[in-house]
């Protein structure tokens, strides 16, 4: 003769049926998943079109930027042109100040946009035997 | 004519109810992960397209022709916290190359090579881990100027 199970001992069994359920279930369902942000900003690059050594406004580097491409637009970002032996010199690195560059006297540097308030330059001498001192590019931000 | 009840039965019952409360209340604890910086490679101009790079140090490099300009904002790897039961085993899954983009609105730079520290799974110390995410963003020589957002996902396996 089968014994036979209570009220009391089938709500036991459906208890535990149902934890075991969730037994399994719960490895699946503790994968959880973050939203990550990322963000950059690509700049425009400014061409400084005119010969270096004096003073470049803010004014001249806007109006330079949207200025038409012609014989004096050096290549854009790390390279300087050089105005004499037209020998383009690459710039070691588009940093605010200072930017080192050799034998030049015109070229093209990154600057921010805005953020440009006057751009400097001196170069060597040629008739003195100077002519491969390195030739700053001052840089400034306000 | 009455009837008793067993005794031995209740335990059976206050043991399953129990246990029940157990792994609900154990899965609640487990399952925290918020985002607590963002993955941001700065600024800088396209010049000849090439790659920027920020590992999970925050550190940023470029190859190619890109020109990293040290003005405005600054690079940082994506920092995200887990939280859940201490000691317990996680694991972790990046995005796959090819599938996270920057857009600004109209144009876009591929995000991938996703790399984080931990790699791969850790260990929930003392309740949580810190995870950081570093990864590798592709512009083109012609990449228009603007600011370029997008969103990835990560997605934490509780072993």
């Amino acid at each position: 003769m089968k014994p036979r199970l209570g009220p009391t001992s089938w709500v036991a069994l459906r208890c535990l049926a149902a934890v075991a359920a969730l037994v399994p279930a719960a490895g699946s369902a503790w994968a959880v998943s973050a939203h990550g942000i990322a963000m950059a900003t690509v700049i425009e690059p400014i061409q400084v079109n005119r010969l270096l050594g004096l003073p470049a406004s803010a004014l001249e580097i806007y109006l330079s930027q949207r200025g038409p491409a012609g014989p004096q637009t050096g290549s854009v970002l790390i390279r300087v042109i050089g105005g004499v032996g037209d020998q383009p010199v690459a710039v070691q690195r588009a940093q605010p100040s200072p930017v080192q560059a050799q034998g030049l006297v015109g070229g093209a540097v990154i600057l921010d946009r805005g953020l440009a308030m006057a751009v400097m330059a001196s170069m060597s001498d040629e008739e003195q035997g100077h002519d491969d001192k390195p030739v700053a590019i001052t840089i400034a931000f306000n | 004519m009455t009837t008793s009840r067993s005794p031995s039965r209740s335990p059976s019952i206050e043991a399953a109810a129990l246990l029940s409360l157990l792994l609900v209340s154990a899965g609640a604890a487990a399952q925290s992960i918020s985002n607590s910086s963002s993955l941001s490679f700065g600024a800088f101009a396209a010049g000849n397209g090439g790659t920027i790079t920020v590992s999970t140090l925050g550190a940023r490099s470029q190859s190619g022709g890109v020109v990293l300009a040290s003005s405005g904002s600054s690079a940082s790897a994506a920092q995200i916290i887990v939280s859940g039961t201490a000691s317990a085993s996680v694991a972790f899954t990046l995005p796959a190359n090819g599938t996270v983009v920057l857009s600004d609105g109209s144009h876009t730079m591929a995000l991938n090579n996703f790399v984080s520290n931990p790699s791969g799974s850790g260990i929930l110390g003392g309740g949580t881990l810190m995870l950081a995410i570093g990864a590798s963003l592709s512009v083109s020589p012609s990449q228009v100027p603007g600011n370029y957002t997008g969103s990835f996902d990560v997605t934490v396996d509780y072993n």
